[in-house]
């Protein structure tokens, strides 16, 4: 990956960078900050399995490309910083940083052409100030940032179990996606793991390396540390870097990827948010004796130093799970006011869907009793249990239209803007005590949404909700029907089996699937509100 | 297929130690229920807790699932997801009533427990019995199981007692049961508007508003200044909506 930048033309030192061929963003007016952009080579292009900066002075790739001019022949760059988070280069030769320290003679000059230095970083943020005569650069590591509903698909991931004798498989639903998806999907051998660990979604969160014309994909390990960690620690590799985050013996549910997402962008109160808002569920949990807050403070920290994405605390805390992705999701919808439709989880919404169909209709899939099925045989028996519906009562009242509140008020969303899912929800106990709401009818909201190359559609992996009888196609089905009117045109659903899989033990399609996204490209003043760099030239 | 009868001329209802001795009879009487229950697959649940997948629902096995519950030499995700098993497809009160009034291994026992919110036995003794014992986790369960019961009105003394407990959860759970009952509560709801957690009284509010809701409307403008939001807004929504509850 290579970044070039332009920077301003002051005194006798000018910097500059021309575009890399076929760079998405161009620089057209004059900059103003004397600052360079690097995505730091932290992925593996030799797969030897180590991040590539720690390689030494070898990788020519991943690095940003600077044009300087200097006053001497042979001028003498020095460095403000920790030298060992970076590499400078010079007519490919290592001149500074590193193992070479902080001062470093370039090569001469060769009558009027600028000499051409390459940069290399260990990490994000301020890595420090390069300084050539009176000329200063200021040199930072990008931060990654993740990636919107908006942005482009670029891989997908499910684990594959079938295990025929135990009547445990996902079959239906790989098989499908494979069908879909193609190359485009990697299926998880679930023969590398300890166990089958299929909630991939949980194990990490991915991000994007973005300046204007360079990008990469980062894995953020995160604390959970289940069984799909060895799988995470096997991502390092060509263009995909990966960094672990917080303490994995504190780990709690919020922790898990499923609980943190991102708005598409925004612009609230006159804020521009170009590659949206992070969002997650926040709460405190009182475990043996001691208490936990979720997440954990290095995952916050992490999150809340993502590139523009200042985060959205949510309440999760009614949840047996506790993952915003359990009640809420963004789409890409060109016809809405600001390109997306926010679908959120609604109870009233699911007992009218309920109240709808015939009463006695045979819910063949819900009828067995726990593990396989919630015991309730007919919409008649849902709407009857008195302690259910007081239940989901309280979850409308008392969460779900609190959070709907608060996301109103961070993102100034408009009816216009909001879907709302039929949904209904049970509550389920373990040996703690009362855990809290799991959906009842699959949560049709819990969907992997793979966005194409336009940013305004795709295709969608739905639960499907078998709100029918056994024989029973899935155009019988009032939720699917429901789904098709209210999707956005450019979205193609696909409703899957994870029912047993998945559904059945607390969670849906996207909590069993991760994905890259294509990293988002900022503009040139988001980039400076967010460096806070606009430095005037000496 | 092991019977019920096969079960109980073999054993004795005992426990912990007495209990694995039964279960290791069992195995040897009837070494298919081995394989009955050891080849079921342990898979992660989200929530971090695991389940049993591939197993045999009779109820004649779940003595041996709780067997399995009490095997030390088990990773204890598993112990704990045979017991949640066998306390959901047990059809041995008597076996129920030995868990619960078991002292030891309490996550164990819990996780039975737990399992019974899934089992359609008439459990009320076992459980009105351990709504009263001297752990919060175990009232809790018995509680919540109770208020689920369709019977739950029966047990309107046991959800009046669990209201004062010390333990928040089983406040909150009785609260919210008391709401549900056919029976005048409507006094012991309003007291619990000014219980010291901020969950209780907004369970309380709820079910009050289920139970009168002239009184949960007369109650509403104090509770607008209760120092949680939570219990700010439903009062609030009450008094803009002053019809009932949802």
């Amino acid at each position: 990956m290579e970044t070039r930048m332009r920077v301003p033309l002051w005194g006798l030192a000018l910097l500059t960078a021309g575009c890399s061929p076929g760079s998405a963003l161009e620089w057209t007016a004059e900059p103003t900050s004397s600052l360079v952009l690097v995505v730091p080579n932290l992925d593996d292009d030799d797969g030897n399995g180590t991040p590539d900066f720690r390689d030494g002075p070898n990788d020519d790739d991943d690095r940003a490309l600077v044009s300087v001019w200097s006053k001497k022949k042979r001028g003498e760059l020095h460095f403000e910083g920790d030298p060992a988070s970076i590499r400078v280069y010079a007519d490919g030769e290592h001149v500074l940083g590193a193992e070479l320290g902080d001062v470093g003679t370039l090569p001469p000059q060769k009558g009027r052409k600028p000499l051409e230095i390459q940069i290399e970083v260990l990490a994000s943020g301020p890595i420090g100030t390069l300084v050539l005569d009176d000329q200063r650069l200021t040199v930072e590591g990008v931060a990654p940032t993740m990636g919107h509903h908006l942005l482009p698909t670029e891989h997908v991931w499910v684990l594959g179990v079938d295990f025929a004798f135990e009547g445990y498989s996902n079959a239906s639903m790989v098989d499908r996606m494979e069908e879909v998806l193609g190359d485009q999907l990697t299926v998880i051998d679930v023969n590398d793991l300890d166990y089958p660990d299929v909630w991939v979604q949980d194990e990490f969160e991915t991000f994007g390396w973005w300046t204007p014309d360079a990008q990469g994909q980062l894995a953020l390990n995160l604390p959970r540390d289940g069984g799909l960690d060895v799988f995470v620690d096997d991502l390092l590799g060509a263009g995909l870097a990966r960094r672990n985050v917080g303490r994995p013996d504190e780990a709690m549910s919020a922790d898990s990827g499923g609980n943190i997402e991102v708005t598409p962008p925004i612009t609230v109160g006159g804020v521009e948010y170009p590659l949206g808002r992070i969002y997650y569920g926040n709460y405190e949990e009182s475990y043996f004796g001691q208490v936990y807050r979720a997440p954990q403070e290095p995952l916050k920290a992490y999150l809340a130093d993502a590139g523009m994405q200042t985060p959205i605390e949510l309440d999760t805390s009614w949840l047996c799970v506790g993952h915003v992705d359990e009640f809420m999701t963004f789409l890409p919808d060109p016809s809405a006011p600001r390109g997306f439709r926010l679908f959120f989880a609604d109870v009233d919404a699911g007992k009218s869907l309920m109240q709808a169909m015939p009463a006695d209709l045979s819910l063949d899939r819900y009828a067995p009793e726990w593990p396989t099925g919630h015991g309730y045989g007919t919409p008649q028996e849902i709407l009857d249990d008195a302690v259910l519906m007081a239940f989901n009562d309280d979850v409308q009242a008392d969460h779900l239209d609190a959070q709907l509140a608060i996301l109103r008020a961070e993102l100034e969303l408009t009816d216009e803007e909001i879907v709302r899912i039929p949904s209904l929800f049970l509550e389920e106990a373990y040996e703690e005590g009362v855990c809290g709401a799991l959906s009842l009818i699959p949560g049709t909201v819990n969907l992997l949404m793979v966005t194409d190359e336009t940013g305004e559609g795709g295709r969608a992996f739905l639960p499907d909700p078998f709100l029918r009888t056994a024989t029973a196609g899935q155009d019988a089905d009032p939720l699917i029907s429901w789904w098709k009117e209210a999707l956005p045109s450019g979205i193609t659903p696909y409703f899957v089996d994870d029912w047993d899989v998945y559904h059945m033990a607390q969670g849906e399609v996207h909590c069993g699937s991760n994905q890259t996204r294509t990293p988002a490209l900022a503009t040139q003043s988001s980039l400076e509100r967010w460096t806070g760099s606009s430095e005037e030239a000496p | 297929m092991i019977t019920v009868l096969t079960l109980l001329s073999v054993l004795s209802p005992a426990f912990a130690g007495e209990l694995q001795s039964s279960v290791a009879e069992l195995e040897s009487a009837h070494p298919e229920v081995v394989q009955q229950v050891s080849t079921a697959r342990l898979v992660p649940n989200r929530n971090g807790t695991f389940r049993l997948v591939g197993a045999d629902p009779d109820p004649a096995l779940a003595l041996a699932h709780l067997g399995r519950a009490l095997d030390a030499s088990l990773p204890e995700a598993e112990r704990l997801a045979h017991a949640r098993f066998a306390g959901a497809t047990t059809e041995d009160v008597e076996l129920v009533r030995q868990v619960v009034g078991w002292s030891e291994g309490d996550r164990v026992r819990r996780a039975f427990v737990a399992g019974l919110l899934h089992n359609d036995l008439d459990l009320a003794a076992p459980l009105v019995e351990l709504a009263r014992s001297g752990d919060a986790v175990d009232r809790r369960l018995a509680v919540t199981a109770l208020v689920r019961s369709p019977a739950r009105t029966t047990f309107v003394d046991v959800l009046v007692q669990r209201v004062l407990d010390e333990d928040r959860d089983v406040r909150h759970e009785a609260v919210r049961g008391l709401g549900l009952v056919e029976a005048p509560v409507a006094d012991v709801l309003v007291a619990r508007l000014t219980d010291a957690d901020p969950k209780v009284r907004l369970a309380a509010l709820r079910s009050l508003e289920r139970q009168d809701p002239t009184r949960a409307l007369q109650a509403a403008p104090e509770l607008l200044q209760d120092p949680s939001p939570p219990v700010q807004r439903a009062a609030d929504r009450l008094m803009q909506a002053p019809l009932g509850p949802r």
